[in-house]
Order: C-alpha cells, then sequence, then structure tokens
C-alpha cells in the first residue's frame, strides 16, 4: 500500500454485510413480483442498511425506519435506496455490482437529496465498499472514476447541519396529541429498529421489556442524543392527558451504547420555567435505565437536561 | 512512512476532534480503510457480524472510554488491538452457535451451518407466498377513493395524470426512457411529477394501509 495512494483518500470503505442485513433483505425482496424487482429491493436494501451501520457508528444519528426504502409500498413502485439522516434529509445509497462500472441512479431519486453515495456489492463474500460520493447528480448513469471520496461526505453534512444552536426552540407538547412531533424525535419502535445492531451486540431485552410495560401513556416518542464524551442514550418521553385536563409526562434515560448500563453520574433533571431545578435523578452503577415523573397544566413550561461531565444535552419544552 | 505510523497518526489526529466532527469521521475512516486488510480473516458465518462490531467497538473506545478500556496507542498497535477483539467475539459467536445447536434436532444443523455462505439471491429466486401489496396497491390507483389521482396530472397534460403514471411504473413496469417516448415528454418532467405529486400519496397510502 503506498503512501501516494493513501494521500489521495480515493479509498473505497468496507463495510460489512451484517445477517440482520441479509434477512430484511431478503424479507422485502420476497415481497416482491417480479424477480428483477426482487433483486433490485435486495440490493438497495443492503446498500442501505449497511450505510446505516457505518453513519450510526460514527455518530451521524439516522431514522431508517423513516426511509422511503423502508416502506413496503414506495419499495415496491419505485427504485429509492434512500436513507433518512435525523435533522438533515435523504442520502441516497446507490448499489453497484462487483465489476460495473458505473453507477446508475433512477430518475425517481433526483430530487429530494442531500446526497448521493456509491455502494459496491460482494453478496458472496459478505463484504460491501462505500466507493464515492456526490452532493448532487445530473446523469441516470454516473461513471465510478467521477465519483468524489468517501470521506467528502462528512464535510458535507456538516455544511447541511444548523451552525448554532443558541436560540433553542420550544417544543409544544400539545401539538404532540395532534400528531405533530417535533423534529429530532420518533417513535419508540423506530428508534429501537435502527439501533437493532447495538442491543443485537447487547444481548439483552431490557429496554424493549421495560417500554412495553408502561401502556397507559398514549404518547411515546424517542430522542437519540449523542455526546461528545460519553454514550449514545435515547431519551424516552411518554404522554398522557387525563380527564382533568392534566398532561402526565414519563421521562426516561436508556443507554444506547455497547453497555447496556447507564454511565454512572449521568444525570436527568427537569427544570421549571424560572429555571430551578424540580426533578432530578442520577444514575448509578447498577441502573440499566432512569426515569422522572411529573404532571403540568397547559401553557406550563419546563426544560430537560441531561448531562455527565461537560457533556450537557437540553432542551425546552411547553405543555 | 510505515503504515502502522500513519495510523498511529491518525488516530491521535482523530482524537483531537470531537464526536461526531467531519474531521473525526473522516480520520476514523481513514483508519478503518488501512487496519482493513490487515485484520484477521475466516470463512466463517458470523464473521462479517463480528468485524461489523468490531468496528463499532472501534469507534467507541479509541478516544473516548466508551464500552470497555480507551485504546491505548503506547500499548499495542490498532491492528493487534482491533484483532483481539474480533477474535474475542468470533469466539463469542462459535461459542453461541455450539450451544444453539446442541439445543436443534440434526436435519436444523445443517441450515444453521450453511449460513450465509449461500448466494443470497438464489434463495429469494422462490418466495414461498407473494404478499398482496401489488394487487392492494393496483386496486386502490384504479378505484382512486378519494379522486385525487385522477384529477392531479402534469401541466399542460391533462392525459397524464397521477393515476396513469403510477399504473405504468408499477412492476412489471415500463421504463422511464420509454414513457418519455411515448408521451413526447422529458424524463425529468415524468420523474419530478412521480416524486413530487405520486410518492407522497403512495406514502401516505403504504402508512394507512400498515406496509412499513
Amino acid at each position: 500500500m503506498g503512501r501516494l495512494r493513501f494521500m489521495s483518500e480515493i479509498f473505497p470503505v468496507p463495510l460489512p454485510i451484517s445477517r440482520a442485513a441479509i434477512q430484511t433483505a431478503q424479507q422485502f425482496a420476497q415481497q416482491q413480483p417480479t424477480p428483477v424487482k426482487a433483486a433490485q429491493v435486495y440490493r438497495n436494501t443492503l446498500a442501505v442498511w449497511v450505510m446505516n451501520d457505518y453513519l450510526q457508528m460514527l455518530g451521524v444519528p439516522t431514522q431508517l425506519t423513516a426511509s422511503d426504502s423502508w416502506n413496503s409500498v414506495l419499495r415496491l413502485c419505485a427504485d429509492v435506496a434512500d436513507l433518512q439522516l435525523l435533522g438533515l434529509g435523504k442520502l441516497e445509497c446507490r448499489p453497484v455490482l462487483p465489476g460495473v462500472h458505473y453507477c446508475w441512479i433512477p430518475p425517481e431519486t433526483w430530487e429530494d437529496r442531500i446526497g448521493y453515495v456509491a455502494i459496491c456489492l460482494d453478496e458472496i463474500n459478505a463484504a460491501a465498499h462505500f466507493l464515492g460520493f456526490l452532493p448532487a447528480v445530473a446523469n441516470a448513469e454516473v461513471a465510478l472514476s467521477l465519483w468524489r471520496s468517501p470521506t467528502d461526505l462528512f464535510e458535507h453534512l456538516a455544511q447541511l447541519r444548523p451552525t448554532s444552536t443558541a436560540a433553542p426552540s420550544m417544543i409544544a407538547l400539545g401539538r404532540w396529541f395532534q400528531g405533530e412531533i417535533a423534529a429530532g424525535w420518533q417513535s419508540v419502535a423506530s428508534l429501537l429498529r435502527s439501533h437493532q445492531q447495538t442491543f443485537a451486540f447487547r444481548g439483552d431485552a431490557t429496554l424493549a421489556a421495560e417500554l412495553a410495560k408502561a401502556t397507559e401513556f398514549t404518547i411515546e416518542q424517542a430522542k437519540f442524543i449523542t455526546f461528545s464524551n460519553h454514550d449514545p442514550i435515547a431519551l424516552v418521553m411518554k404522554l398522557a392527558l387525563d380527564r382533568q385536563n392534566v398532561t402526565h409526562v414519563l421521562l426516561q434515560v436508556y443507554p444506547l451504547g455497547a453497555s447496556s448500563y447507564l454511565t454512572p453520574g449521568l444525570a436527568l433533571i427537569v427544570l421549571d420555567e424560572t429555571g430551578d431545578i424540580f426533578l432530578a435523578v442520577e444514575a448509578t452503577a447498577a441502573n440499566d435505565y432512569m426515569q422522572l415523573q411529573f404532571s403540568g397544566t397547559e401553557g406550563e413550561l419546563f426544560q430537560v437536561q441531561v448531562s455527565i461531565g461537560t457533556d450537557n444535552y437540553q432542551e425546552f419544552f411547553m405543555i | 512512512m510505515t503504515d502502522l505510523e500513519r495510523l498511529r497518526q491518525l488516530v491521535i489526529e482523530a482524537c483531537q476532534h470531537p464526536a461526531g466532527s467531519p474531521q473525526r469521521q473522516r480520520c476514523l475512516t481513514q483508519v478503518i480503510c488501512l487496519t482493513s486488510p490487515h485484520l484477521w480473516r475466516e470463512a466463517t458465518p458470523d464473521y462479517a457480524d463480528a468485524l461489523q462490531q468490531t468496528w463499532v467497538y472501534f469507534c467507541q473506545n479509541v478516544c473516548d472510554r466508551g464500552s470497555g478500556d480507551r485504546y491505548d496507542p503506547d500499548r499495542s498497535s490498532v491492528i493487534t488491538w482491533l484483532n483481539t477483539y474480533l477474535k474475542r467475539r468470533l469466539q463469542d459467536f462459535y461459542i453461541a452457535r455450539q450451544r444453539q445447536q446442541a439445543l436443534q434436532s440434526p436435519s436444523q444443523k445443517i441450515i444453521g451451518e450453511t449460513g450465509n455462505r449461500l448466494d443470497p439471491i438464489e434463495q429469494i429466486a422462490a418466495p414461498p407466498d407473494i404478499p398482496p401489496i401489488l394487487a392492494q396497491v393496483q386496486l386502490w390507483v384504479e378505484q382512486d377513493p378519494t379522486g385525487e389521482l385522477c384529477q392531479t396530472h402534469i401541466q399542460g397534460r391533462p392525459d397524464l395524470t397521477c393515476q396513469v403514471l403510477i399504473l405504468r411504473r408499477l412492476p412489471p413496469e415500463t421504463s422511464w426512457k420509454d414513457l418519455a417516448a411515448e408521451w413526447g415528454v422529458p424524463i425529468p418532467t415524468l420523474s419530478s411529477f412521480y416524486q413530487r405529486q405520486c410518492m407522497p400519496r403512495l406514502r401516505k397510502f403504504g402508512e394507512q394501509e400498515g406496509y412499513v
């Protein structure tokens, strides 16, 4: 391996094709009416899955189940291999077969994309390679020699991300009851599915079992939160509106790293509208989750903080 | 500069940038590319899973104490560190598989051993039972209960409605090229209309029917 080639950074990135990827791709392919369509869906699903694994491990939050490629009707009616990136948009993950020198970009993916990646699939050896990235395409067929280095993707994504979080926006929970969920929040099932790898790795079902228990809450939304120096977590917010118009809020924090326990010292804090601490709980070494419950009436404001060391997540809500 | 020196430098550089930053993502990706050819390889059914877990472990522990101890560049090279972890994962998979097979009947064992080394395309060639999604979508498009699929059309072409376009794009679909030639409309006009007007309606139908 020469230094020169390395410095040019035109390296295909190896991405393993896990068993879960193959099983899901087979399942999606079996829903298709023709062998040609089945092969297309099979490869699209693998390309999206391996890219999802790769981006997640590098700390790029994704919403696999919010992607068109994960909607069975769209999968049938269009040649789509999109992966929804949290708060950014759709990244199209186009499969390329070994030995082919161009990548096919279907016309139905020419719009509404934040970028395109070419993924070479070696199905027999359960290995894929991330070959290149393009911010936009102008043709249905793009020669592989024209694609930019895979790592250019990250600068591109960073540019798309809002630069400042200085003005915290208030999330109106009342809207959640009308089905308008704030950006960055997703269904608990969707968050769990996109972190399947992590949970399979941990080999425990604590989170799923715990989440299934509380059935009296009508709204259950989860947010994927990453920290600079600590494992990512899932913040789950459950809401119930009772007959007296009181909103009951249950906040839970679950680990999303490889450990099935929360990092000791991780704190979940609820502050009232004056900024005073209203409720707080701190994880010990034996906690696989932690939670806080409170109630409020319409118009009341509160702030949620999840912090450990210098890492701090905070968000403002209105009941 | 040798690969090992270059790797060491890349790890140090990666960790100088915060987690989730494009600089760290770029460096970690370069380490993955450089390390990959030197990693232990074997042709076992769980290899890809063990390798994926190894990369996750790498990303989580290379700069910070994550799921395990933080990587110490003075103690071992990244290659040695990751090979140790990879082999341990493979060992775990092997033990789990042994345990699982001990619980299964001899006929089931054969399936377990073949793993993902089979050609996956061959396995999907004969689906046991094709779900009726195509028929249901077709029925919904033809009946058009709200009337919007018939009413929404390409500008200046009342004959090219959502209904017409979706029906022609259902598998086995007519290619965009052939449709463009048949209707005398450029591909981007057709595909843009399909993306903006047809796909959101199909998405909604899919969500309503629970086909997700």
